[in-house]
């Protein structure tokens, strides 16, 4: 073996003395080469999810045919593709014509992208019924179909004012004007947007904007004030709305009085009302009211204070304290030139830490 | 007020003075420069050509005339023996403006370079700049480095006008700095560049300022060892615009050669590089919660060649010389100074603008790419181009085209005048590093061989007779992947064939004539980017095209200095995908002349 240091070397001249040039280049290349096989993954969306045709690798199935989501209990669909794919499930209650749409994009349907715990998203809400799901993929191409018999609601949670289910409360208090065609009364028929019943306002007045009203007093919950948290940011209003097809003057006042000094008493004089507006049509402000059942909820630190609809500063304390909050009164209203008005009330709620969830 | 009014005059001829003074001092001190301090440099090319397209469609078809004059006015001040000032004019004249309408007159280039104390160059202005294929470079589009005689002097023209010249290098405007020394003891070289240039300037509104910077640093052993460490960077000034991010886009690479001397007996050479980059836009306020992070790429890359020469040798030179080359470059390796392509794929030729019979814009076609300096991009671009992948799929931004592994063969025959032939292949093989949208990954075949007859040797003729003939394979593939619920397969074959002659008439006069053809067919899924240029979305792209040449012409040439062209060519275009069939001819007969002082 010749080694480097022998007297009759040849002097190598460059810093790889002693190493096997040609080895060295060698497994240079190999390294390079070497990457070849060092990635698995894919750059960019898969072209099955672009390009491929839509497959279903495993049957399509409902986790159960009846459920009672009172109890808790939900319902999820079972189901493999074999490409990323768009769906859609719409489930449609067969007597009260409540309507839940749940959309997605994913290989597969399981317990936790496609699962209806009982909600609602096309009013009215769900009642103990049978109601039709369909789930339809790729463009609206409908891939399976099964009947589901809800055998208890939801309990969406939250302090229910009013649903009507059981009538006028003892303790609420209602005003109406003496117009033409008055409607103030409860009534029950599958139109209801919960349950059987809702509170319908109605009538003609033409020499003032207030038609009638329906309040709310902590008192007719046999307690001086309504038991919300403190904290404004986390208390939510929720009221389900009707707007009858004919209609498109109606204006609902919903007013927040708050027992600011804890008197018992709400003093207009010296203590706050907050409010929060919806309409037929459009108000600064205010929510527009689509046809048919409206879900209105507003976060209890969004109330304002208003004067015959301008935002004013309050009388009291200025601070909004739903913990406070002595009586929520609801006003229908309308523009005395605009003839006869009408807007129908369900469940109404507080619910905590977000909107209802119908 | 008349006080107002008397200091306002005042101080009009004030500035009125200072002007004509500003004006003048320069002018006096040229008057009195050394006129051996002031030297000329001029170019000037006229070209006048008659082209007419008919669609298939059209029986009538369209014609034009276009023409112009140009000449660039180079001045070279040496105001002091180590200081350097350029500025070159253009005057261009549009055939078919009336009294000067169609003349316009550009600065086209300025620079002031100079010496320092002997030890620091310097220069100022418009700067040609490189440092390697993977990290500042202007790669050569694959589509454009055949050689054409009916083609080559109007690409040779676009290539003058876009300062892309064949050092690979590009134009920016800025400084650069060099410096460089010996270390005796150790027989070490050093040689350092550091360089800012602006790539955008800013509106204040939705523009920042955007400079690249770097440097490189050079290094030489007695020993044949020799290295360099490169460094640039891409990156917007805080503060100049109302942008919520700024790009950050640095790249780092070393590259190590040995290339012991040909008297030792060694007459190989081995030249290596790896480096890292990294393409991020960093929020311009870090600490505003409400805008979101932007996506980050990271890679690497790494290149390692062979060169030697081949054969037995003769007279100590070996008629043959071959290399190896292998790369790696990771899907997300990014370097804006090398990816930035010359071929703008996104812009629409000037001429002929339109299909009448599809009512579509004309796609751009390889004649335009001959004659159309519109087409080309000339700022740096971050993030990737886009490309036709008919005119270049393996290499579409050079070697620095990310998401490849590849190995490369090269094999030439040494220019030897006596010999009656001058060959070359040249073989490279590459593969996606990350497949596209699947798990398989597509392969890339490159050959290119060329030959070069010298029939005037074969025959014993007095005059030279050149016969070249070039055939170029570009071949994607992609076997479908089984079991996928698509077919995934991917098949392009660009092919590029040329037939050439050339006969010498006279010791001025040439004669020549050629036929090329292009033919791009098979499909491929072309990947298609956000604006922080990941892949978002794969795009089918079917080809079915051809382009074909044949003409001929006429040269005089004086020396290097003047060149006189007179050509007719017939150039063929058609496409017949489901998506456009259309077929045109396009001919074109010109005059160009082309003079360099």
């Amino acid at each position: 073996m010749k080694s480097c240091c022998h007297p009759n070397a040849k002097p190598s001249g460059f810093l790889f003395t002693g190493l096997n040039l040609w080895k060295l280049v060698a497994v240079g290349f190999l390294l390079i080469l070497g990457s070849c096989t060092k990635d698995a993954v894919i750059e960019g969306p898969a072209l099955v999810d672009l390009f491929g045709d839509f497959q279903v690798l495993e049957p399509v199935k409902t986790s159960r045919d009846s459920v009672r989501f009172g109890q808790g209990e939900t319902v999820y669909l079972q189901g493999r593709f074999n490409k990323l794919t768009d769906w859609r499930v719409e489930v449609r209650g067969l007597s009260s014509g409540a309507r839940k749409i749940i959309t997605g994009k994913s290989r597969s349907l399981d317990a936790v992208n496609c699962v209806w715990n009982g909600s609602t998203t096309l009013f009215p809400m769900f009642r103990a019924e049978e109601t039709e799901l369909k789930l339809f993929v790729e463009q609206d191409s409908l891939l399976f179909q099964r009947r589901i018999k809800v055998l208890s609601v939801r309990q969406p949670g939250g302090f229910v004012l009013a649903d009507f289910e059981s009538g006028i409360r003892p303790g609420w208090q209602s005003f109406v004007q003496s117009g033409a065609n008055m409607s103030f009364v409860i009534r029950t028929n599958p139109l209801a947007g919960q349950g059987n019943a809702y509170y319908d306002m109605g009538g003609l007045v033409n020499w003032d904007w207030l038609i009638g009203m329906l309040e709310f007093p902590a008192s007719a919950y046999q307690a001086p004030r309504f038991p919300l948290a403190a904290n404004p940011d986390q208390v939510y209003f929720n009221a389900l709305v009707y707007l009858p097809d004919s209609v498109t003057n109606a204006l609902l006042l919903i007013q927040f009085r708050e027992d600011d000094n804890l008197d018992g008493q709400f003093n207009q004089s010296n203590e706050d009302m907050y409010a929060l507006q919806c309409a037929a049509y459009s108000v600064n402000g205010a929510q527009t009211l689509q046809r048919g059942w409206n879900l209105i909820s507003a976060r209890y630190s969004d109330l304002v204070s208003l004067v015959n609809g301008q935002p004013s500063t309050p009388a009291g304390n200025n601070r909004l304290e739903p913990d406070r909050l002595q009586k929520v009164s609801v006003l229908m209203l309308a523009n005395p030139s605009s003839g006869y008005s009408q807007l129908y009330l369900d469940y109404v709620v507080f619910t905590s830490n977000g909107p209802l969830q119908p | 007020m008349l006080k107002h009014n008397t200091k306002s005059k005042t101080l009009r001829a004030f500035l009125a003075l200072t002007l004509i003074g500003l004006l003048v001092l320069p002018w006096a001190d040229a008057q009195v420069l050394d006129p051996k301090k002031i030297r000329f440099s001029s170019y000037a090319r006229g070209l006048m050509s008659a082209e007419g397209l008919r669609e298939d469609s059209d029986s009538l078809g369209k014609a034009m005339m276009p023409g112009y004059a140009l000449t660039d006015l180079g001045l070279h001040i040496l105001p002091h023996s180590q200081v350097e000032i350029h500025a070159q004019l253009r005057v261009r004249s549009e055939y078919g403006g009336f009294w000067g309408s169609g003349l316009t007159l550009d600065l086209r280039q300025m620079w002031i370079r100079g010496l320092v104390n002997q030890k620091l160059r310097y220069q100022v202005g418009d700067l040609d700049y490189r440092m390697s294929p993977f990290t500042y470079w202007n790669h050569e589009e694959w589509i454009l480095s055949n050689p054409s005689l009916l083609n080559s002097p109007t690409l040779g023209m676009i290539e003058y006008d876009l300062f892309q010249n064949s050092n690979r290098t590009r134009r920016q405007q800025g400084v650069v700095l060099e410096m460089g020394g010996v270390i005796d003891p150790l027989d070490l070289s050093l040689h350092a560049s550091l360089f800012t240039t602006r790539v955008a300037a800013s509106d204040f509104g939705s523009t920042p300022d955007r400079l690249l910077s770097g440097g490189r640093l050079r290094w030489t052993t007695g020993v044949g060892l020799h290295g360099k460490v490169n460094f640039v960077q891409l990156y917007d000034v805080a503060r100049t615009a109302n942008q919520p991010y700024l790009i950050h886009h640095p790249v780092l690479s070393t590259e190590w050669g040995l290339a012991p001397s040909p008297s030792k007996g060694r007459f190989w050479s081995l030249d290596a590089e790896g480096g890292l980059t990294r393409l991020g836009w960093n929020k311009a306020d870090p600490g505003n919660p409400t805008v979101q992070d932007r996506p980050t790429l990271t890679d690497g890359f790494g290149w390692l060649r062979w060169e030697s020469p081949l054969g037995r040798r003769i007279a100590g030179r070996s008629p043959w010389k071959g290399s190896l080359q292998a790369w790696y470059t990771g899907s997300d390796y990014r370097s804006a100074t090398a990816q930035t392509k010359r071929i703008n794929a996104s812009r629409s030729p000037m001429a002929f603008k339109r299909l009448e019979s599809m009512n579509v814009l004309r796609p751009m076609a390889l004649n335009d790419l001959y004659r159309d300096a519109s087409l080309y991009q000339t700022q740096v671009v971050a993030g990737l181009m886009e490309y036709d992948p008919g005119y270049g799929n393996a290499l579409p931004y050079g070697l620095a085209t990310p998401n490849r592994q590849g190995l490369g063969l090269n094999f030439v025959r040494n220019t030897d005048s006596t010999s009656f032939w001058n060959p070359s292949l040249d073989v490279q093989f590459m593969s996606d590093v990350k497949g596209q949208g699947v798990n398989n990954r597509r392969m890339f075949w490159l050959a290119d061989w060329r030959n070069e007859w010298r029939l005037h040797s074969l025959l014993n003729l007095r005059r030279s007779w050149l016969v070249t003939a070039l055939i170029r394979l570009e071949q994607t593939m992609r076997p479908d992947a089984s079991g996928d619920a698509i077919l995934s397969d991917v098949a392009l074959n660009n092919l590029q064939a040329s037939f050439q002659t050339r006969l010498e008439l006279g010791s001025s006069w040439s004669a020549f004539a050629e036929w090329q053809l292009y033919r791009s067919q098979g499909h491929d899924y072309y990947a298609v980017r956000n604006p922080y240029s990941e892949v978002v979305d794969f795009a089918r792209t079917d080809l079915d095209r051809t382009e074909q040449w044949i003409g001929a012409g006429l040269q005089y040439t004086m020396g290097d200095r003047f060149e006189a062209q007179l050509s007719t060519q017939q150039f063929v275009w058609r496409n017949g995908t489901a998506a456009m069939q259309a077929r045109y001819p396009w001919n074109i007969s010109q005059l160009m002349l082309i003079m360099k002082l």
